[in-house]
């Protein structure tokens, strides 16, 4: 997906498949205080964060979720362009 | 790295007000079953048959456990399903609806008018139509695969059986014409045992193993099932759905009901806990955590459920079915509810009221939200209630009984602490 381009940009993943719910959660919004569009976010969870989606949405976030054969999931998010 | 890009629609979870109301008729189920107690002492008290034992035996089964569980698959169905649930605030009149029923089911069966069966086929079957329709519609539209949404399933339809069979008894109790298959004293007993099945196996077994292979993992950091136990699982568990809702259709002898029972018996009180406390045992979180306590408590009562339904079944000892019915409704079942509200509630309130102002402004912790000292006070009293159950069905007299009343009553005073200590947290966080 051509649009798509900015998810090999994110360098660092932050591991937070060893973490009780929600401080995966709490550390994901803590990190998007300071992300634009040309800072990218990304993070490896235990599973896909389906209960974090409607706050990244409220914050104005783009976010794409990735599903590893292992069962853990990557996340990747990001500001929107204005 | 290979990976599959999965959907980010944000799902359509419902309103906190929806499982919250749910979740908070459970502590005031309880009181109930505490005060009817402790005001009748051994009245009613001294078989399965006993009008006090089958009021709060409907106390445990419909007040706590049924709308605690109804609340949790409103919840579940989008995260776990991902199909939203239509027609979501309807959920506040299904809540309605049951209570209305569940109260008018409590008074017929503590010996009320008999008019009140009536009220409460009415308003149960009106709520859970409700309730079994959207749901149904949502489970039948989901395309999440794997055990757990199968077990939701098998669940959902374990509960259509229970209550059918419940509305038939009580329907028949209101006055109405007795069948020619019940009128016999073995086709009522039959149907009784079938219906009491049907409600621990199918519909309680059935939800609490599905969530357990999703939440023991997600919650304590322990290992998934191996692949083929989940599987297993729920094909005992279907196959005693699919069992002993022919019972009720056809005439066999209660002997017979027992067997079919078997199969979701062994499967929910010896595979599932024998799997969860090895993966608890594995956990990579190590720190103190009351809320496992409940359930240690409910894995280890898990195969005297098994054992004590079988000592019923070979004995005909009054006291027998008392003992399993409480060992399920309260020893196992109700604790692992108790347990499970501990960390569902302080999750959801976490989520939904302190996630969006974090970053912005310092937000509590769900540690915070519910210390672990009303949850290692609820474990207390939970625990010693249920001694003090065994301890009255062995002694029979007054005093005891009344003992436990007043143990039901506390246990149900600490879980409206505990529920209520985060949601006033929450409150004061996000005010
Ligand atoms: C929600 C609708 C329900 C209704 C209307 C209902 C109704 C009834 C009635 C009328 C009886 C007694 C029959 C008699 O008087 O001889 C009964 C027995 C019983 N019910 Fe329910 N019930 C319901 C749900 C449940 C559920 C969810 C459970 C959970 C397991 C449950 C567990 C039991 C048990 C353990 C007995 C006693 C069985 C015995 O000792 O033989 N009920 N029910």
């Amino acid at each position: 997906m051509p649009e798509d381009d900015w998810l090999a940009r994110a360098l660092p993943v932050e591991d937070l498949t060893g973490l009780e719910p929600p401080e995966p959660m709490l550390r994901i919004l803590l990190a998007c205080a300071g992300l634009t569009a040309e800072v990218v976010y990304c993070a490896r969870l235990p599973h896909a964060p389906r209960p974090l989606y409607p706050q990244l949405e409220a914050r104005g976030l783009e976010w794409r979720v990735g599903l590893c054969p292992d069962g853990t999931a990557l996340l990747w998010i990001r500001g929107r362009a204005r | 790295m290979t990976f599959s890009m999965a959907s980010v629609r944000p799902e359509q979870g419902p309103p906190l007000s929806v499982p919250l109301a749910f979740f908070f008729t459970a502590p005031f189920a309880l009181i109930a079953a505490g005060v009817l107690i402790a005001v009748r002492g051994s009245e009613g008290l001294a078989s399965m048959w006993g009008n006090t034992a089958l009021a709060a035996a409907h106390l445990g089964a419909v007040g706590l456990l049924l709308f605690v569980m109804i609340g949790a698959l409103y919840q579940m169905l989008p995260t776990v399903g991902g199909a939203a649930v239509p027609g979501i605030r309807l959920a506040h009149g299904v809540h309605a609806l049951l209570l209305a029923g569940a109260a008018a089911l409590i008074v017929g069966q503590s010996g009320g008018p008999v008019g009140a069966f009536t009220w409460a086929v009415a308003a149960l079957l009106a709520g859970l139509l409700l309730f079994l329709t959207p749901t149904g519609v949502a489970l039948a539209r989901s395309r999440a695969e794997g055990p757990t949404v199968w077990g939701l399933r098998v669940a959902v339809l374990g509960l259509t059986a229970v209550v059918f069979a419940g509305l038939r008894l009580a329907w028949i109790r209101s006055g109405a014409p007795t069948p020619g298959v019940l009128a016999s004293p073995t086709g009522w007993l039959t149907l009784r045992i079938a219906h009491a099945h049907l409600g621990f196996l199918a519909w309680i077994g059935g939800l609490l193993t599905a969530v357990s292979w999703q939440v023991v993992p997600m919650f304590f950091l322990a290992p998934a099932p191996p692949r083929a136990l989940p599987w297993v699982t729920l094909g005992g568990v279907a196959a005693s759905l699919v069992g002993l809702f022919t019972a009720l259709f056809v005439d066999v002898e209660p002997s017979t009901v027992v067997w079919l029972a078997l199969p979701g018996a062994l499967a929910v009180w010896l595979a599932h806990p024998a799997w969860t406390l090895t993966a608890l045992r594995k956990r990579a979180r190590r720190r103190k955590d009351a809320t496992l306590w409940f359930w240690w408590l409910a894995m280890g009562v898990a195969p005297l459920c098994l054992a004590a339904g079988a000592a019923s079944a070979a004995f005909d000892s009054p006291k027998l079915p008392l003992v399993y019915g409480t060992l399920v409704l309260f020893g196992w079942a109700g604790a692992l509810v108790h347990g499970m509200l501990t960390r569902v509630v302080p999750f959801l309130v976490w989520l939904h009221w302190c996630a969006p102002h974090v970053g912005s402004r310092p937000m509590p912790s769900v540690r915070e939200l519910l210390p672990q000292r009303p949850i290692a006070v609820g474990f207390t009293v939970h625990a010693s209630t249920l001694v003090a159950a065994l301890a009255a069905i062995a002694l029979d007299s007054s005093l005891a009984w009344r003992g436990l009343g007043v143990g039901l009553a506390a246990t149900g005073c600490v879980l409206l602490w505990e529920v209520g200590t985060v949601v006033a947290r929450g409150r004061a966080a996000t005010r």
